[in-house]
């Protein structure tokens, strides 16, 4: 019985991926079309929000002629023991899983299972999640990298390719040996990003739902909310001024807590974008990786941030402090909201309770209307993460031999039986079927053997898929739903993410450009102007009174324009006129 | 015995290796473990240092990266960061010699002077105990205690009344120079007093003893004969610490700094780990790195011929 809801779940894992996959593309439309007189099927698909190369696909069946059998049927152990070497993140303090990457239980289970069968060693090398590029700039210079390098930044893998770190990959070996990943990146559009510097290079895991950030979800107080005469989250920028005021008349300092930007994915403006975006803008400028000081949208995004904090909303020392501040705060009872990954396991909001068992929570949801603030200019529009997951790429110092192993790994990897079992762990131990047979993860797994890592194992299945998928959104979202909480959130998890495909479908959410090139502007300047220009000057803009912001704005975009930012404009530029990039839908 | 010379009067002046090995072998060997060190981890990357004459891409390796002469010199003495970041090594390296330097000499001249033993020894170990305290803790010590309103100093002066506002010490460019400068002396001048008092004990008693009986008062005493007695000392130490105004200390800067200060704060130290380090690119920092070493021998080859010039020892 049990092996039979396994099974039945694992074909349903399957199908999800793909159903989820094309949910997250919104308007992906497929055309499949078969040919009766000769064994080859054609499948065309495309895209309209990407028209980067969507490829017509020989796939399978194409392999299928030739004598080799493709897939994980195929698999023959290798005369000579491979070591294949596979990157997972290591994030230290701020994972929640079992400490050591490199060697678990399930770093084990994968030996026991795909590297003793196929004679390969596999070794996972942990790389510093918030220091990546390093990690890898050190690991290529001692000729030790992974032979399967990942990433979820598109621009960390181009400037890769400009540096030589990667080499590229037959695409048909690679069709042959793991026809269902290369199927899964067919399903989702994700062929476009194989080719990178004219030859193929990636390949890439998907993100099903990607259209929304569901997974992400902001937590406020509902307590405070209501002792301030609200029944319901303001929406608009001005309302939301009125809340925060209210709040400190309440005696609750700095509601909105703060602390110092730092890193990728810093102050998004998205929020703060016209729309429909003008395409120009949208691919020199709309990215999440360089914030985009000296643009419209960013601009408002800052005069936003100055009005809270010249207001005392933010804290005034919030350039000292990092978001373990601002979690210390909400659950010391010092924030009104905070932002996290839903998982089932939700410690800071175990903590909230313990300490403050009235509290009373609610989930931020996007309101399933555009609505923008006349005054300040921010929106609901929110930054969709696109199908896309993690981008793979094969070592150049691998041998042949190493990357067929990597393929061969993927394509392990890809079965529905195996990702289920990294994903969900062991029944009865890791999660447990609910009433209805679906998995439910168990919530603390701190102290077992067979903890997972962080995020239920993301950081070894990321390569096929960036969130784990039961079949629909609504079954996904409870088994994500934090579990032993006095309060329950899965409808509003639910209303958040139906609001924003409401938005997503109505235009107001656009995917980032991507480009075909590694570009040199942002190899050059990127990381300098993301982690060290950036983070002082928005500082002084954050800061200045209000009286002085548009002159000072003006030049900091000065300098930072200067520092690098218009010779990255000008290139994305070039690339757009070129025609080698994505386009805007 | 037969290479062995000897001089007028008949006494060994020279030896030949093989004795020398055969008399103090035990000293050779235990010099083996700093002398290989040195030679591993400070002769060893000099080969590292083309990298700086290369646009050096670390999954290419030396032989795969190409030369590119002095390009990375011209475009890192173009960056306005490096200019920023050269003014205020300088700057603030200078300064921290001209306040930093002389605290540990009066502070070894009153100490010297203290007669109760207990006393002196305890308040030396008190001195010299922030030297062992890293800069993390330091930072961040130091951050929390002056934090300009919820910091313990400041709350503690505006509970007295003696201030309105917070004080931002670390948070405003020309107090932090101030607040930097004075944490750097707190926690190196007890560690630098141990050098000092040790020549002090060289001085011989009978000088002192000598002046007391020409009738010098304690004052006199530490002009005329202490600091005079350690000039050398002084001068080899200053001679060390001008090859350092170039260089500055990254964990210092880095556990005291902040956006706010940024302006100030960002030398070359910072400049080499953000911009080369942090970001890839080896060959502008071994550029930057090189440039900093250069000059640093520069300035003490100079000071040394100056210290010579003014009749003392020097240190080549």
């Amino acid at each position: 019985m049990k092996g039979l809801k396994n099974k039945a779940l694992s074909l349903a894992l399957t199908a999800a991926m793909t159903a989820g996959a094309l949910v997250g593309c919104g308007q992906t439309a497929s055309d499949t079309t078969t040919t009766t007189g000769g064994e080859t099927a054609k499948t065309e698909t495309t895209q309209a929000t990407e028209t980067t190369e969507t490829t017509a696909t020989e796939t399978t069946e194409a392999a299928a002629s030739s004598d080799v059998t493709p897939g994980v049927d195929g698999f023959e152990p290798f005369a000579d023991q491979v070591t294949l070497r596979v990157a997972v993140y290591d994030r230290g303090d701020a994972g929640n899983g079992c400490s050591d990457v490199e060697n678990n239980y399930w770093t084990k289970w994968v030996q026991e299972n795909f590297g003793d069968k196929y004679n390969v060693k596999v070794e996972y090398v942990g790389i510093t999640r918030s220091d990546v590029m390093t990690d890898y700039a050190m690991l290529a210079s001692t000729d030790t990298l992974p032979t399967l390098c990942m990433e979820y930044d598109y621009d960390k893998l181009a400037t890769w390719v400009a540096d030589g770190y990667l080499q590229p990959y037959d695409l048909e070996q690679f069709k042959t040996i793991a026809p269902t990943y290369y199927q899964a990146m067919v399903d989702n559009n994700l062929t476009g990003y194989i080719e990178m510097a004219d030859d193929n290079y990636l390949v890439a895991g998907q993100r099903p739902y990607g259209a929304s950030t569901y997974t992400f979800c902001t937590w406020y107080r509902q307590d405070w909310l209501e002792e301030a005469g609200y029944k319901e989250l303001p929406t608009t920028n001005t309302e939301l001024l009125e809340l925060y005021a209210k709040l400190v008349e309440n005696g609750h300092e700095y509601p909105l807590s703060g602390s110092k930007v730092a890193g990728a994915g810093a102050d998004q403006n998205y929020g703060f974008r016209d729309y429909p975006q003008d395409e120009d803008t949208w691919a020199t400028t709309g990215d999440y990786q360089i914030p985009a000081l000296s643009t419209e949208a960013q601009k408002r995004l800052l005069k936003w941030n100055n009005e809270l904090y010249n207001k005392g909303y933010i804290n005034p020392e919030y350039y000292l402090r990092s978001t373990s501040d601002v979690e210390a705060d909400f659950v010391n009872g010092k924030a009104f909201q905070w932002s996290g990954y839903v998982s089932s396991t939700m410690n800071v909001l175990n903590t909230l309770y313990e300490n403050e068992p009235d509290a009373k929570l609610a989930v931020a949801v996007c309101p399933d209307k555009f609505i923008q603030d006349e005054t300040w200019g921010g929106s609901n529009a929110y930054r969709p993460g696109g199908s896309i997951g993690a981008m793979i790429g094969f070592a150049n110092n691998a041998t042949e031999d190493e990357v067929k192993a990597g393929m061969m790994y993927l394509e392990w990897l890809s079965q529905p039986e195996n990702l289920f079992t990294m994903q969900w762990g062991i029944e009865g131990v890791n999660f447990n079927y609910d009433e209805n047979g679906k998995p439910v993860a168990v919530g603390d797994q701190a102290g077992l053997e067979e903890q997972q890592g962080h995020n239920n194992n993301v950081d070894y299945w990321m390569v096929v898929t960036a969130i784990k998928v039961l079949g629909n959104i609504e079954d996904d979202i409870r088994a994500i739903n934090p579990q032993g909480l006095p309060q329950d959130f899965y409808d509003q998890i639910l209303a958040n993410y139906n609001g924003q495909m409401a938005i997503y479908n109505a235009g107001y959410a656009n995917v980032d450009c991507a480009f075909q090139s590694a570009l040199e502007s942002v190899t050059e300047y990127g990381t300098s102007l993301k982690e060290e220009v950036y983070p002082e000057l928005r500082d002084q803009l954050v800061m200045c009174k209000p009286e002085e912001f548009d002159a000072l704005y003006e030049e900091c975009s000065k300098k930072y324009l200067d520092a690098g930012y218009q010779a990255v404009i000008d290139e994305r530029k070039q690339l757009l006129d070129d025609g080698l990039t994505t386009r805007l839908k | 015995m037969s290479n062995q010379k000897k001089s007028k009067g008949g006494i060994k002046t020279t030896t030949s290796w093989k004795n020398a090995l055969k008399r103090d072998w035990q000293l050779y060997l235990l010099l083996i473990i700093p002398l290989a060190l040195v030679i591993i981890f400070s002769y060893g990357a000099y080969p590292g240092l083309r990298m700086a004459f290369m646009d050096y891409k670390p999954a290419k390796g030396y032989a795969g990266s190409k030369w590119v002469g002095l390009d990375t010199f011209h475009k890192v003495f173009k960056d306005a960061d490096f200019t920023r970041a050269l003014r205020n090594s300088i700057v603030f390296n200078i300064a921290d010699l001209l306040v930093g330097f002389p605290m540990p000499i009066i502070l070894a001249l009153i100490l010297n002077e203290l007669r109760f033993q207990r006393f002196k020894k305890v308040s030396q170990t008190i001195l010299y105990l922030p030297h062992f305290l890293s800069w993390a803790i330091i930072g961040s010590v130091a951050l929390t205690m002056f934090k300009p309103s919820s910091g313990l100093v400041n709350v503690a002066m505006m509970n007295a009344g003696l201030i309105e506002q917070g004080i931002p010490f670390l948070n405003e460019k020309w107090h932090w120079a101030i607040t930097y400068l004075l944490i750097g002396v707190w926690q190196g001048m007890g560690w630098g007093t141990i050098l000092y008092l040790a020549a002090i004990t060289g001085i011989s008693g009978e000088l002192y003893e000598a002046a007391m009986i020409d009738g010098a008062n304690r004052w006199q005493r530490m002009v005329h004969i202490t600091l005079p007695g350690i000039r050398s000392t002084i001068v080899t130490l200053l001679i060390m610490n001008l090859g350092r105004v170039m260089g500055s200390n990254l964990e210092r800067l880095t556990a005291l700094g902040n956006t706010q200060v940024k302006e100030f704060q960002y030398q070359l130290a910072v400049y080499i780990f953000n911009k080369g380090i942090g970001n890839n690119k080896f060959s502008q920092a071994t550029a930057v790195g090189l440039f900093q070493s250069v000059i640093g021998v520069l300035l003490v080859l100079m000071s040394d011929r100056i210290a010579k010039k003014l009749g003392e020892d020097g240190l080549l």
